[in-house]
């Protein structure tokens, strides 16, 4: 009777604790269909045939440009930003690739795992999809580059910033942001020299993102001779987090860091006050939104940091702003314009090695769309980005930003890689 | 006053547990409340919470668009909370006349589908708001839209406010003010959730001890054939019992929105299965039963971070429910007519 008590309570145990944790599901690669290879049974003879086969899509139909992001629930202000940036970018592009209309599939991933790996898998099966944007989230992407690269789907991210994204080595990956390990280093930076910090406590939210920058900032804080006072994990998108709030302060630090998303950044704000807690909020991009995080906090976020891959002071930024705000009827969140940017890069690379063949069908090499990203610099909105062999930018820049007055306001720049 | 960092802590833990309590004890009486009625799980009842804060949210909405929320911020609230709690009954009662009475005879289980149906239904209602008036607004007759575009630019703004699949926010105006006492800082907001709670609690009691209606309810949950033949109509006892219930997960669903400021179409379903724990421990159908096993609930899961990892707040809330039903199937207070049908 015993024995058959604990074994109940193990199994609900075991179901509870593998529902909590998305990453722990993450569906394995089966399923994917073969990559398309009809460059090599058709009768053209001038189309070179690709090591990873060809994109071919037949007169008339249009050329998908994917968005993987999350388009519903609590990170959705991120996601239709991104989409945003795509939409504008193809409509700069000119709507059109060598005649194919170009158009835009938004498929929300929620910022997870399991349904990343879902929309890599619609995607790599979709033959009008030239690439992908996104995932949005490094959680996301963490199990769906995989899938990509064995479909030899290229995929830019503007917004994965785990280092995780780019360390499998694949060919087929890209991202427009710094990684977290610089981010980390940046707010360690600021947190240390400019405002005088000696101890902290570090929240994250249990993602690969929030826990691999919390972990980053930690040691980094620890190794610069600070000290962690606590260091708690949350579960996204519950309501109350006084509890941990609680246990946060217990050991009086000077500041709070919270690696995670904008949802859980603007409750923990909130609760933190609440809790007449008046030491530094410090976050990573992930909470860098003007909707979502600073309005939605409102007084509470009030002198809040967080840090941001950085955008704007490019040329052309103050025309894309423009256009943006003329499409959209608002300013653009977070990574509307390095969406953009990896749109148009995905786009101007196709444009390069795209050709008709004899059939009149719009045919590009798979290896040869990532081959030409990789080898061509691009000046985009957000600044200068090429991209090294293993996919992410040579140089790149970091910035702290600061809620002032409500709004979110740079306040120094930090330069990596020049 | 000093006291040791360790009671302080727990001090503090003791005010957030019972913000948490007030939330699942709110809830939590709904479903004991049916389950007191119908001798069902009424499962949809997290997803009338969640219309109830998303009634709130479209009315303080409005409030502050039209520049009342700033000149008078408590009617304001005043008018959100009876909104709020209104939405949330009438949905209650609709769900009730068209999920539950028609399967009333048909058994326990095609009730409980129909209730899960029901979240569902409720839950995609609330997501689809938008692009359902999109699609109307849409119809064409020839070239020219049915509706005027101003009309439509109008609705369309009002139904964006409403549901849609991205989260949504309520105006942070209870602020973060507070008071300290005992060396334990208290906000206001955490003081207008229990307080408010605990009047809206007591008022409850005393209208199921106190009122005809009340007699009425209690009587259908006794024995419903025989409060029939007694002149109780019990049809209209159960539907009131649902218009009650209902209105406190409506104001539940505003608290956590004027509180937690986010909300999203599934907001209702953890602090569902929570309230659901908390009636459960409580002894389901007892209806001081669901405000102590709400109470006990929110101050164990919020004293358990203390001592475990903050991630495993809903393991322990989890293990509290699969405890309860192995050695106390008929929880704290419940009594022996609800065990038997179980």
């Amino acid at each position: 009777m015993k024995s058959r008590l604990i074994l109940t309570l193990f199994v609900a145990l075991t179901l509870l604790v593998s529902g909590c944790s998305p990453a722990a599901t993450a569906a394995p690669a089966t399923g994917v269909l073969p990559t398309d290879t009809p460059g090599s049974t058709s009768a053209s003879t001038s189309i070179p045939a690709d090591p990873w086969g060809n994109i071919v899509i037949p007169p008339g139909q249009s050329v998908k440009v994917g968005l993987s992001s999350a388009l519903a629930g609590g990170y959705a202000v991120y996601g239709t930003d991104m989409l945003n940036g795509v939409d504008l970018a193809i409509e700069k592009f000119g709507g059109s690739l060598h005649g194919w209309t170009l158009t835009s599939e938004g498929q929300d991933d929620g910022c997870e795992g399991a349904a990343g790996v879902t929309v890599a898998e619609q995607f790599s099966a979709d033959p009008n999809i030239l690439g992908v944007i996104g995932p949005m989230c490094s959680g996301s992407i963490v199990p769906a580059e995989d899938i990509y690269a064995a479909n030899h789907v290229v995929m830019i991210t503007p917004s994965g910033t785990a280092v995780a994204v780019t360390a499998q080595g694949y060919e087929t990956v890209f991202r427009t942001v710094p990684n977290d390990d610089l981010q980390a280093q940046v707010t360690v930076d600021y947190l240390t020299k400019e405002l005088g910090l000696t101890s902290i406590a570090i929240i994250d939210d249990q993602s690969i993102y929030g826990e691999g920058l919390a972990t980053a900032v930690k040691q980094k804080f620890e190794a610069a001779g600070g000290t962690v006072t606590s260091f708690e994990g949350i579960n996204r998108g519950e309501s109350d987090y006084s509890a941990v709030v609680s246990t946060s302060m217990t050991g009086s630090p000077q500041g709070v860091y919270f690696g995670g998303m904008d949802a859980e950044g603007m409750k923990l704000v909130v609760q933190f006050r609440a809790a007449n807690f008046s030491g530094v909020f410090f976050g990573p991009d992930g909470i860098k939104s003007q909707p979502s995080f600073a309005d939605a906090a409102g007084a509470a976020a009030e002198g809040a940091y967080m840090t941001f891959g950085a955008v704007g002071g490019a040329a052309g930024y103050d025309d894309f702003l423009a256009a943006f705000k003329a499409k959209f009827g608002g300013d653009p969140v977070a990574y509307g314009p390095g969406s953009y940017d990896a749109t148009l890069i995905l786009l101007q690379a196709a444009d390069r090695v795209a050709t008709v063949d004899a059939n009149g069908n719009l045919v590009i090499g798979r290896k040869a769309l990532a081959d030409s990203i990789r080898a061509t610099p691009f000046t985009g909105v957000t600044g200068h980005l090429e991209f090294d062999q293993s996919g992410d930018l040579k140089v790149v820049s970091i910035s702290v930003f600061q809620v002032k007055g409500g709004i979110i306001t740079p306040l120094k720049e930090y330069n990596f890689g020049q | 006053m000093t006291l040791s960092p360790g009671l302080h802590a727990f001090l503090g833990q003791l005010i957030n547990g019972l913000t948490v309590g007030s939330f699942y004890a709110l809830i939590a009486l709904g479903y004991t409340m049916v389950y007191g009625v119908l001798s069902m799980v009424n499962f949809a009842h997290g997803d009338i919470f969640m219309v109830g804060a998303y009634c709130g949210l479209f009315t303080i909405g409005r409030l502050q668009s039209i520049g009342y929320l700033e000149t008078n911020p408590v009617l304001a609230i005043v008018v959100t909370f009876v909104v709020g709690m209104l939405g949330a009954s009438l949905t209650g009662v609709l769900v009730e006349r068209l999920a539950y009475r028609p399967v009333r005879r048909a058994g326990r289980l095609a009730a409980l589908i129909s209730a899960i149906g029901a979240s569902i239904i409720l839950q995609e209602s609330v997501r689809l708001v938008p692009t359902i008036f999109k699609a109307i607004l849409d119809i064409k007759i020839g070239s020219h839209n049915l509706f005027p575009d101003a009309f439509i630019s109008g609705l369309l703004n009002l139904a964006k406010d409403f549901g849609g699949s991205a989260a949504k926010t309520y105006p942070a105006i209870l602020g973060t003010g507070g008071f300290t006492l005992a060396g334990v800082f208290i906000s206001y907001g955490r003081v207008l959730i229990v307080v408010l709670s605990l009047i809206i609690m007591l008022a409850l009691y005393l209208l199921v001890q106190y009122t005809r209606i009340g007699r009425a309810m209690r009587a259908v949950s006794e024995d419903k054939d025989t409060a029939s033949l007694m002149g109780v109509n019990v049809n209209r006892t159960i539907s009131t019992t649902f218009f009650i219930g209902s209105a406190l997960a409506g104001i539940a669903g505003v608290m956590v929105g004027l509180f937690y400021l986010q909300i999203r179409v599934d907001m209702g379903f953890v602090p569902g299965i929570k309230a659901f724990t908390s009636a459960v421990l409580g002894g389901i159908g007892n209806i001081p039963g669901a405000m102590l096993g709400g109470y006990i609930l929110g101050l164990v899961e919020v004293l358990s971070v203390q001592v475990l990892p903050a991630v495993y707040k809903d393991v322990v809330a989890f293990v509290i429910l699969i405890l309860t039903l192995i050695f106390m199937p008929n929880g704290l207070l419940g009594n022996r007519k609800f065990l038997k049908k179980l």
